[in-house]
């Protein structure tokens, strides 16, 4: 399964590597970092190859290298994250740090720690050790509820959308308006209606309506209506858990598309995807999980596709310090 | 959605533009509504085939009988059959939508009115009418709750499938019936509780709104309560739809005319009148149709218009997704099914007031499975989420429509019976399929 993974990968990277020419020649809009940060973020991803080598007592010097700040600090931190099931270590000692307008793509294999990595963020699943800041702040996140309340929101790959409710009810699902604080009160449907189209515009999410049930748009309109709620409750931080998987191309675009949105309203995004292509596509950093540790974490226009599956199969590549 | 490429990605979100009439979304609002995907997927594909057989059951069973199938009478024999099932009905729909189901309702009738038969009849029996009949109305709805409440507990907290959960409470109730009433049939003389069933057929006034309040009910142009009833519905319908529409023209939002709302609200005034009409010839609405109603105007605010009913259509329709919501699907549970045991205590008040008399604590044996063919014919899915009150209405409307029917047109009783049950079958196997066929045609045009 193993070789056959690394193939796939190289001939993905083998397309992509043409299109990066072209996206990095198109003079990288977004990517206005200085020639200083950009080293810094070299520094780090050799600092989170380090940690990664060397387990837990790295934990304090990985901290001391300074991180690649585009905007000082980050607004997400998680340190020294690990999760062990029962004898089974999923994570050990990730570290993962976003900040507000920037997107940043987990990849990994499959069973590096992608999912679980999300889970502990989300609030679904709760970390063995590490600790989690928002603004500086250290937050305890037990519950999604937790989550939600520190500005994050996690879009689940199976989306989480009730099909029989339109798309004004899953945006407020669990969190109705009402016309008068009563039980039993009327739902104010014109209110959250009217939230809907707003964030929706804001967003250019296109549906056929906001009372389209979900169960008759597309799978790019799903997953735009799932993001849309992301943002609706006000959050910083979006997780989006393989938003692409089972979607059309022009879907896909229209999600990534919209993932650019996310970004250039101030978000935070943390991007899980098998494609590298895509992740090239919209990703300022990547971070590259590897049998649950950082394998790397760099800048997206910094390292080659190459090097990025390096980094995933844990394959040696000269310059880069992938370990065995 | 390719259109989306060419967006200009940079411009970040004017505040004035985000609301402006010219979205696309709020642009297209009613587009949703009036959409005929969205009456497939939310079951209202029911709507005109169970409403042209209706029309086709009554004009042909009218003609067959020279005109006594839709006489007054007849159509009151009608109306209180649909709500003998209807009311009992409304509580399934509810369980329904969630994509549970409940089984011990059928038992529940039975041993609900029988509690009320025996408390009115022994401890209350010296009582003035009133008070042993409220008292009656009060024992009957307790049992219905407290049972709806042990079979949501054990649904909900000790995650027992539904359907094993009041299969057994089925079962058990059907023996407690009989362990109560000794197997006796206990008659309950209280006329004030028997009214409840509009059953004294002696008794002009017994049960029905009167038909008298201004002018004479043979005349075309009278007032019978039960038309003022329906004025006093049908007006506030109105205003209703009026007032949604103000709300939405004031917070930017398309919104039908006034003038369309205003036909549709005196549209359901008139056909109200109509059949109030029809029943004041007779001895007027009777009080068990009048509670249907009631209840059915409740239950559908309930189910569409409050948070409790978003989440039980939520909680039907992907579980998941309710619950990473924050929805406490434990509560929705409990609650839906003590809703159900509430109303077939009503149902069971109605019965045995019907009847003037509990029979051993049980009802008929095919009253539950019409109570379930009645959700399910008027289009709510077996499995949750989509549905509502209302097709408890016209299912329940259409079995007792082939129900008298039979019994008109067929001379031998037992004759009636048979075939009734071999028609509603049939109509229930009807409706299922063409549910099934317009819900493969939504889906194929969904990937298309």
């Amino acid at each position: 399964m193993d070789w056959k993974q690394g193939f796939t990968q190289e001939v993905y990277y083998s397309g992509s590597f043409l299109r990066l020419g072209g996206l990095l020649g198109e003079g990288g809009r977004l990517r206005q970092e200085s020639g200083l940060q950009a080293q810094r973020a070299e520094e780090d991803a050799m600092a989170g190859q380090l940690a990664a080598e060397d387990g837990r007592e790295q934990d304090g010097a990985v901290e001391s290298v300074p991180l690649q700040t585009s905007e000082g600090r980050p607004y997400l931190a998680c340190r020294g994250i690990s999760k062990h099931f029962g004898a089974v270590q999923a994570l050990t000692d990730v570290d993962l740090d976003l900040h507000l307008g920037e997107v940043v793509a987990l990849v990994g294999d499959n069973g590096a720690g992608k999912s679980t990595l999300v889970k502990i963020i989300s609030g679904t699943q709760t970390a063995s050790s590490g600790t989690i800041s928002v603004e500086g702040k250290e937050v305890s996140i037990r519950s999604p509820h937790d989550a939600s309340a520190a500005g994050i929101e996690t879009v689940y790959q199976d989306l989480a959308l009730c099909d029989n409710l339109d798309v004004v009810a899953n945006l407020f699902l669990g969190r109705e308006q009402l016309l008068a604080p009563l039980v039993g009160s009327p739902l104010s449907e014109a209110e959250m209606e009217r939230r809907t189209a707003a964030v929706l515009q804001s967003l250019h999410i296109r549906i056929p309506s906001v009372r389209a049930l979900v169960g008759t748009l597309s799978g790019g309109q799903r997953q735009s209506t799932a993001v849309g709620r992301a943002v609706l409750w006000g959050s910083k931080v979006v997780l989006l858990d393989e938003p692409t998987a089972a979607l059309g191309v022009a879907q896909q675009r229209e999600v990534l598309d919209l993932v650019r949105r996310l970004r250039d309203q101030g978000l935070g995004v943390v991007l899980i995807s098998h494609n590298l292509q895509q992740v090239f596509d919209v990703a300022d950093r990547l971070v590259v999980l590897r049998l649950g540790r950082v394998a790397a974490n760099v800048k997206g226009r910094e390292v080659s596709a190459e090097e990025v599956v390096a980094y995933i199969t844990g394959a040696n590549v000269t310059g880069a310090a992938a370990h065995p | 959605m390719t259109q989306t490429e060419k967006q200009p990605v940079a411009s970040p979100p004017d505040p004035a533009l985000a609301v402006a009439p010219e979205t696309i979304v709020s642009g297209n609002a009613l587009r949703g509504i009036l959409d005929p995907r969205r009456w497939l997927v939310s079951g209202g594909s029911r709507t005109f085939p169970l409403l042209a057989l209706l029309v086709l059951m009554w004009v042909g069973f009218d003609l067959k009988t020279g005109g006594i199938y839709l006489s007054s009478e007849n159509v009151t024999d009608i109306l209180v059959y649909t709500s003998l099932y209807g009311i009992v009905a409304i509580g399934e729909v509810v369980v329904l939508l969630l994509g549970e189901i409940d089984l011990s309702l059928g038992s529940l009738v039975g041993v609900s009115g029988a509690s009320a038969a025996l408390i009115m009849t022994n401890w209350v029996p010296h009582a003035p009418s009133l008070v042993t009949m409220l008292v009656g109305v009060a024992a009957a709805a307790a049992v219905g709750v407290l049972s709806g409440l042990f079979a949501g507990f054990w649904v909900s907290v000790m995650r027992v499938p539904s359907f094993i959960v009041t299969l057994a409470l089925l079962l058990a109730l059907g023996g407690i019936g009989l362990v109560l009433t000794n197997s006796q049939t206990i008659t309950v003389t209280n006329d004030l509780f028997n009214a409840l069933g509009a059953s004294s057929i002696s008794a002009f006034d017994g049960g029905y709104l009167p038909p008298a309040l201004w002018g004479n009910h043979k005349d075309i142009l009278h007032l019978s309560t039960g038309m003022l009833v329906v004025l006093i519905l049908g007006i506030g319908y109105t205003l209703v739809l009026l007032g949604n529409a103000r709300v939405r023209l004031a917070s930017g939002l398309a919104a039908p005319s006034a003038f369309g709302l205003l036909s549709q609200g005196l549209a359901i005034t008139v056909i109200g009148l109509i059949v109030v009409d029809v029943l004041d010839h007779y001895q007027g609405v009777p009080l068990p149709v009048f509670f249907l109603f009631v209840f059915l105007i409740i239950f559908s605010y309930l189910l569409r218009s409050t948070r409790f009913g978003r989440h039980v259509y939520a909680a039907g329709g992907n579980v998941e997704a309710a619950r990473r919501a924050g929805i406490s699907i434990r509560r929705i549970r409990w609650t839906a099914f003590a809703l159900a045991g509430l109303m077939a205590g009503i149902g069971g008040v109605i019965y045995t007031a019907r009847n003037n008399a509990n029979n051993g604590g049980t009802v008929d044996q095919s009253f539950l499975l019409l109570v379930i063919a009645s959700a399910v014919i008027g289009g709510t899915s077996l499995f949750g989420g989509r549905g509502s009150v209302w097709s408890a209405l016209t299912g329940a409307l259409v079995l007792a429509s082939v129900q008298t029917g039979m019994a008109l047109t067929l001379t031998a009783t037992t004759d009636a019976q048979y075939f009734q049950y071999i028609v509603e079958g049939a109509i229930l196997l009807g409706v299922a399929w063409l549910d099934t066929y317009a819900r493969s045609r939504s889906a194929g045009s969904r990937e298309a």
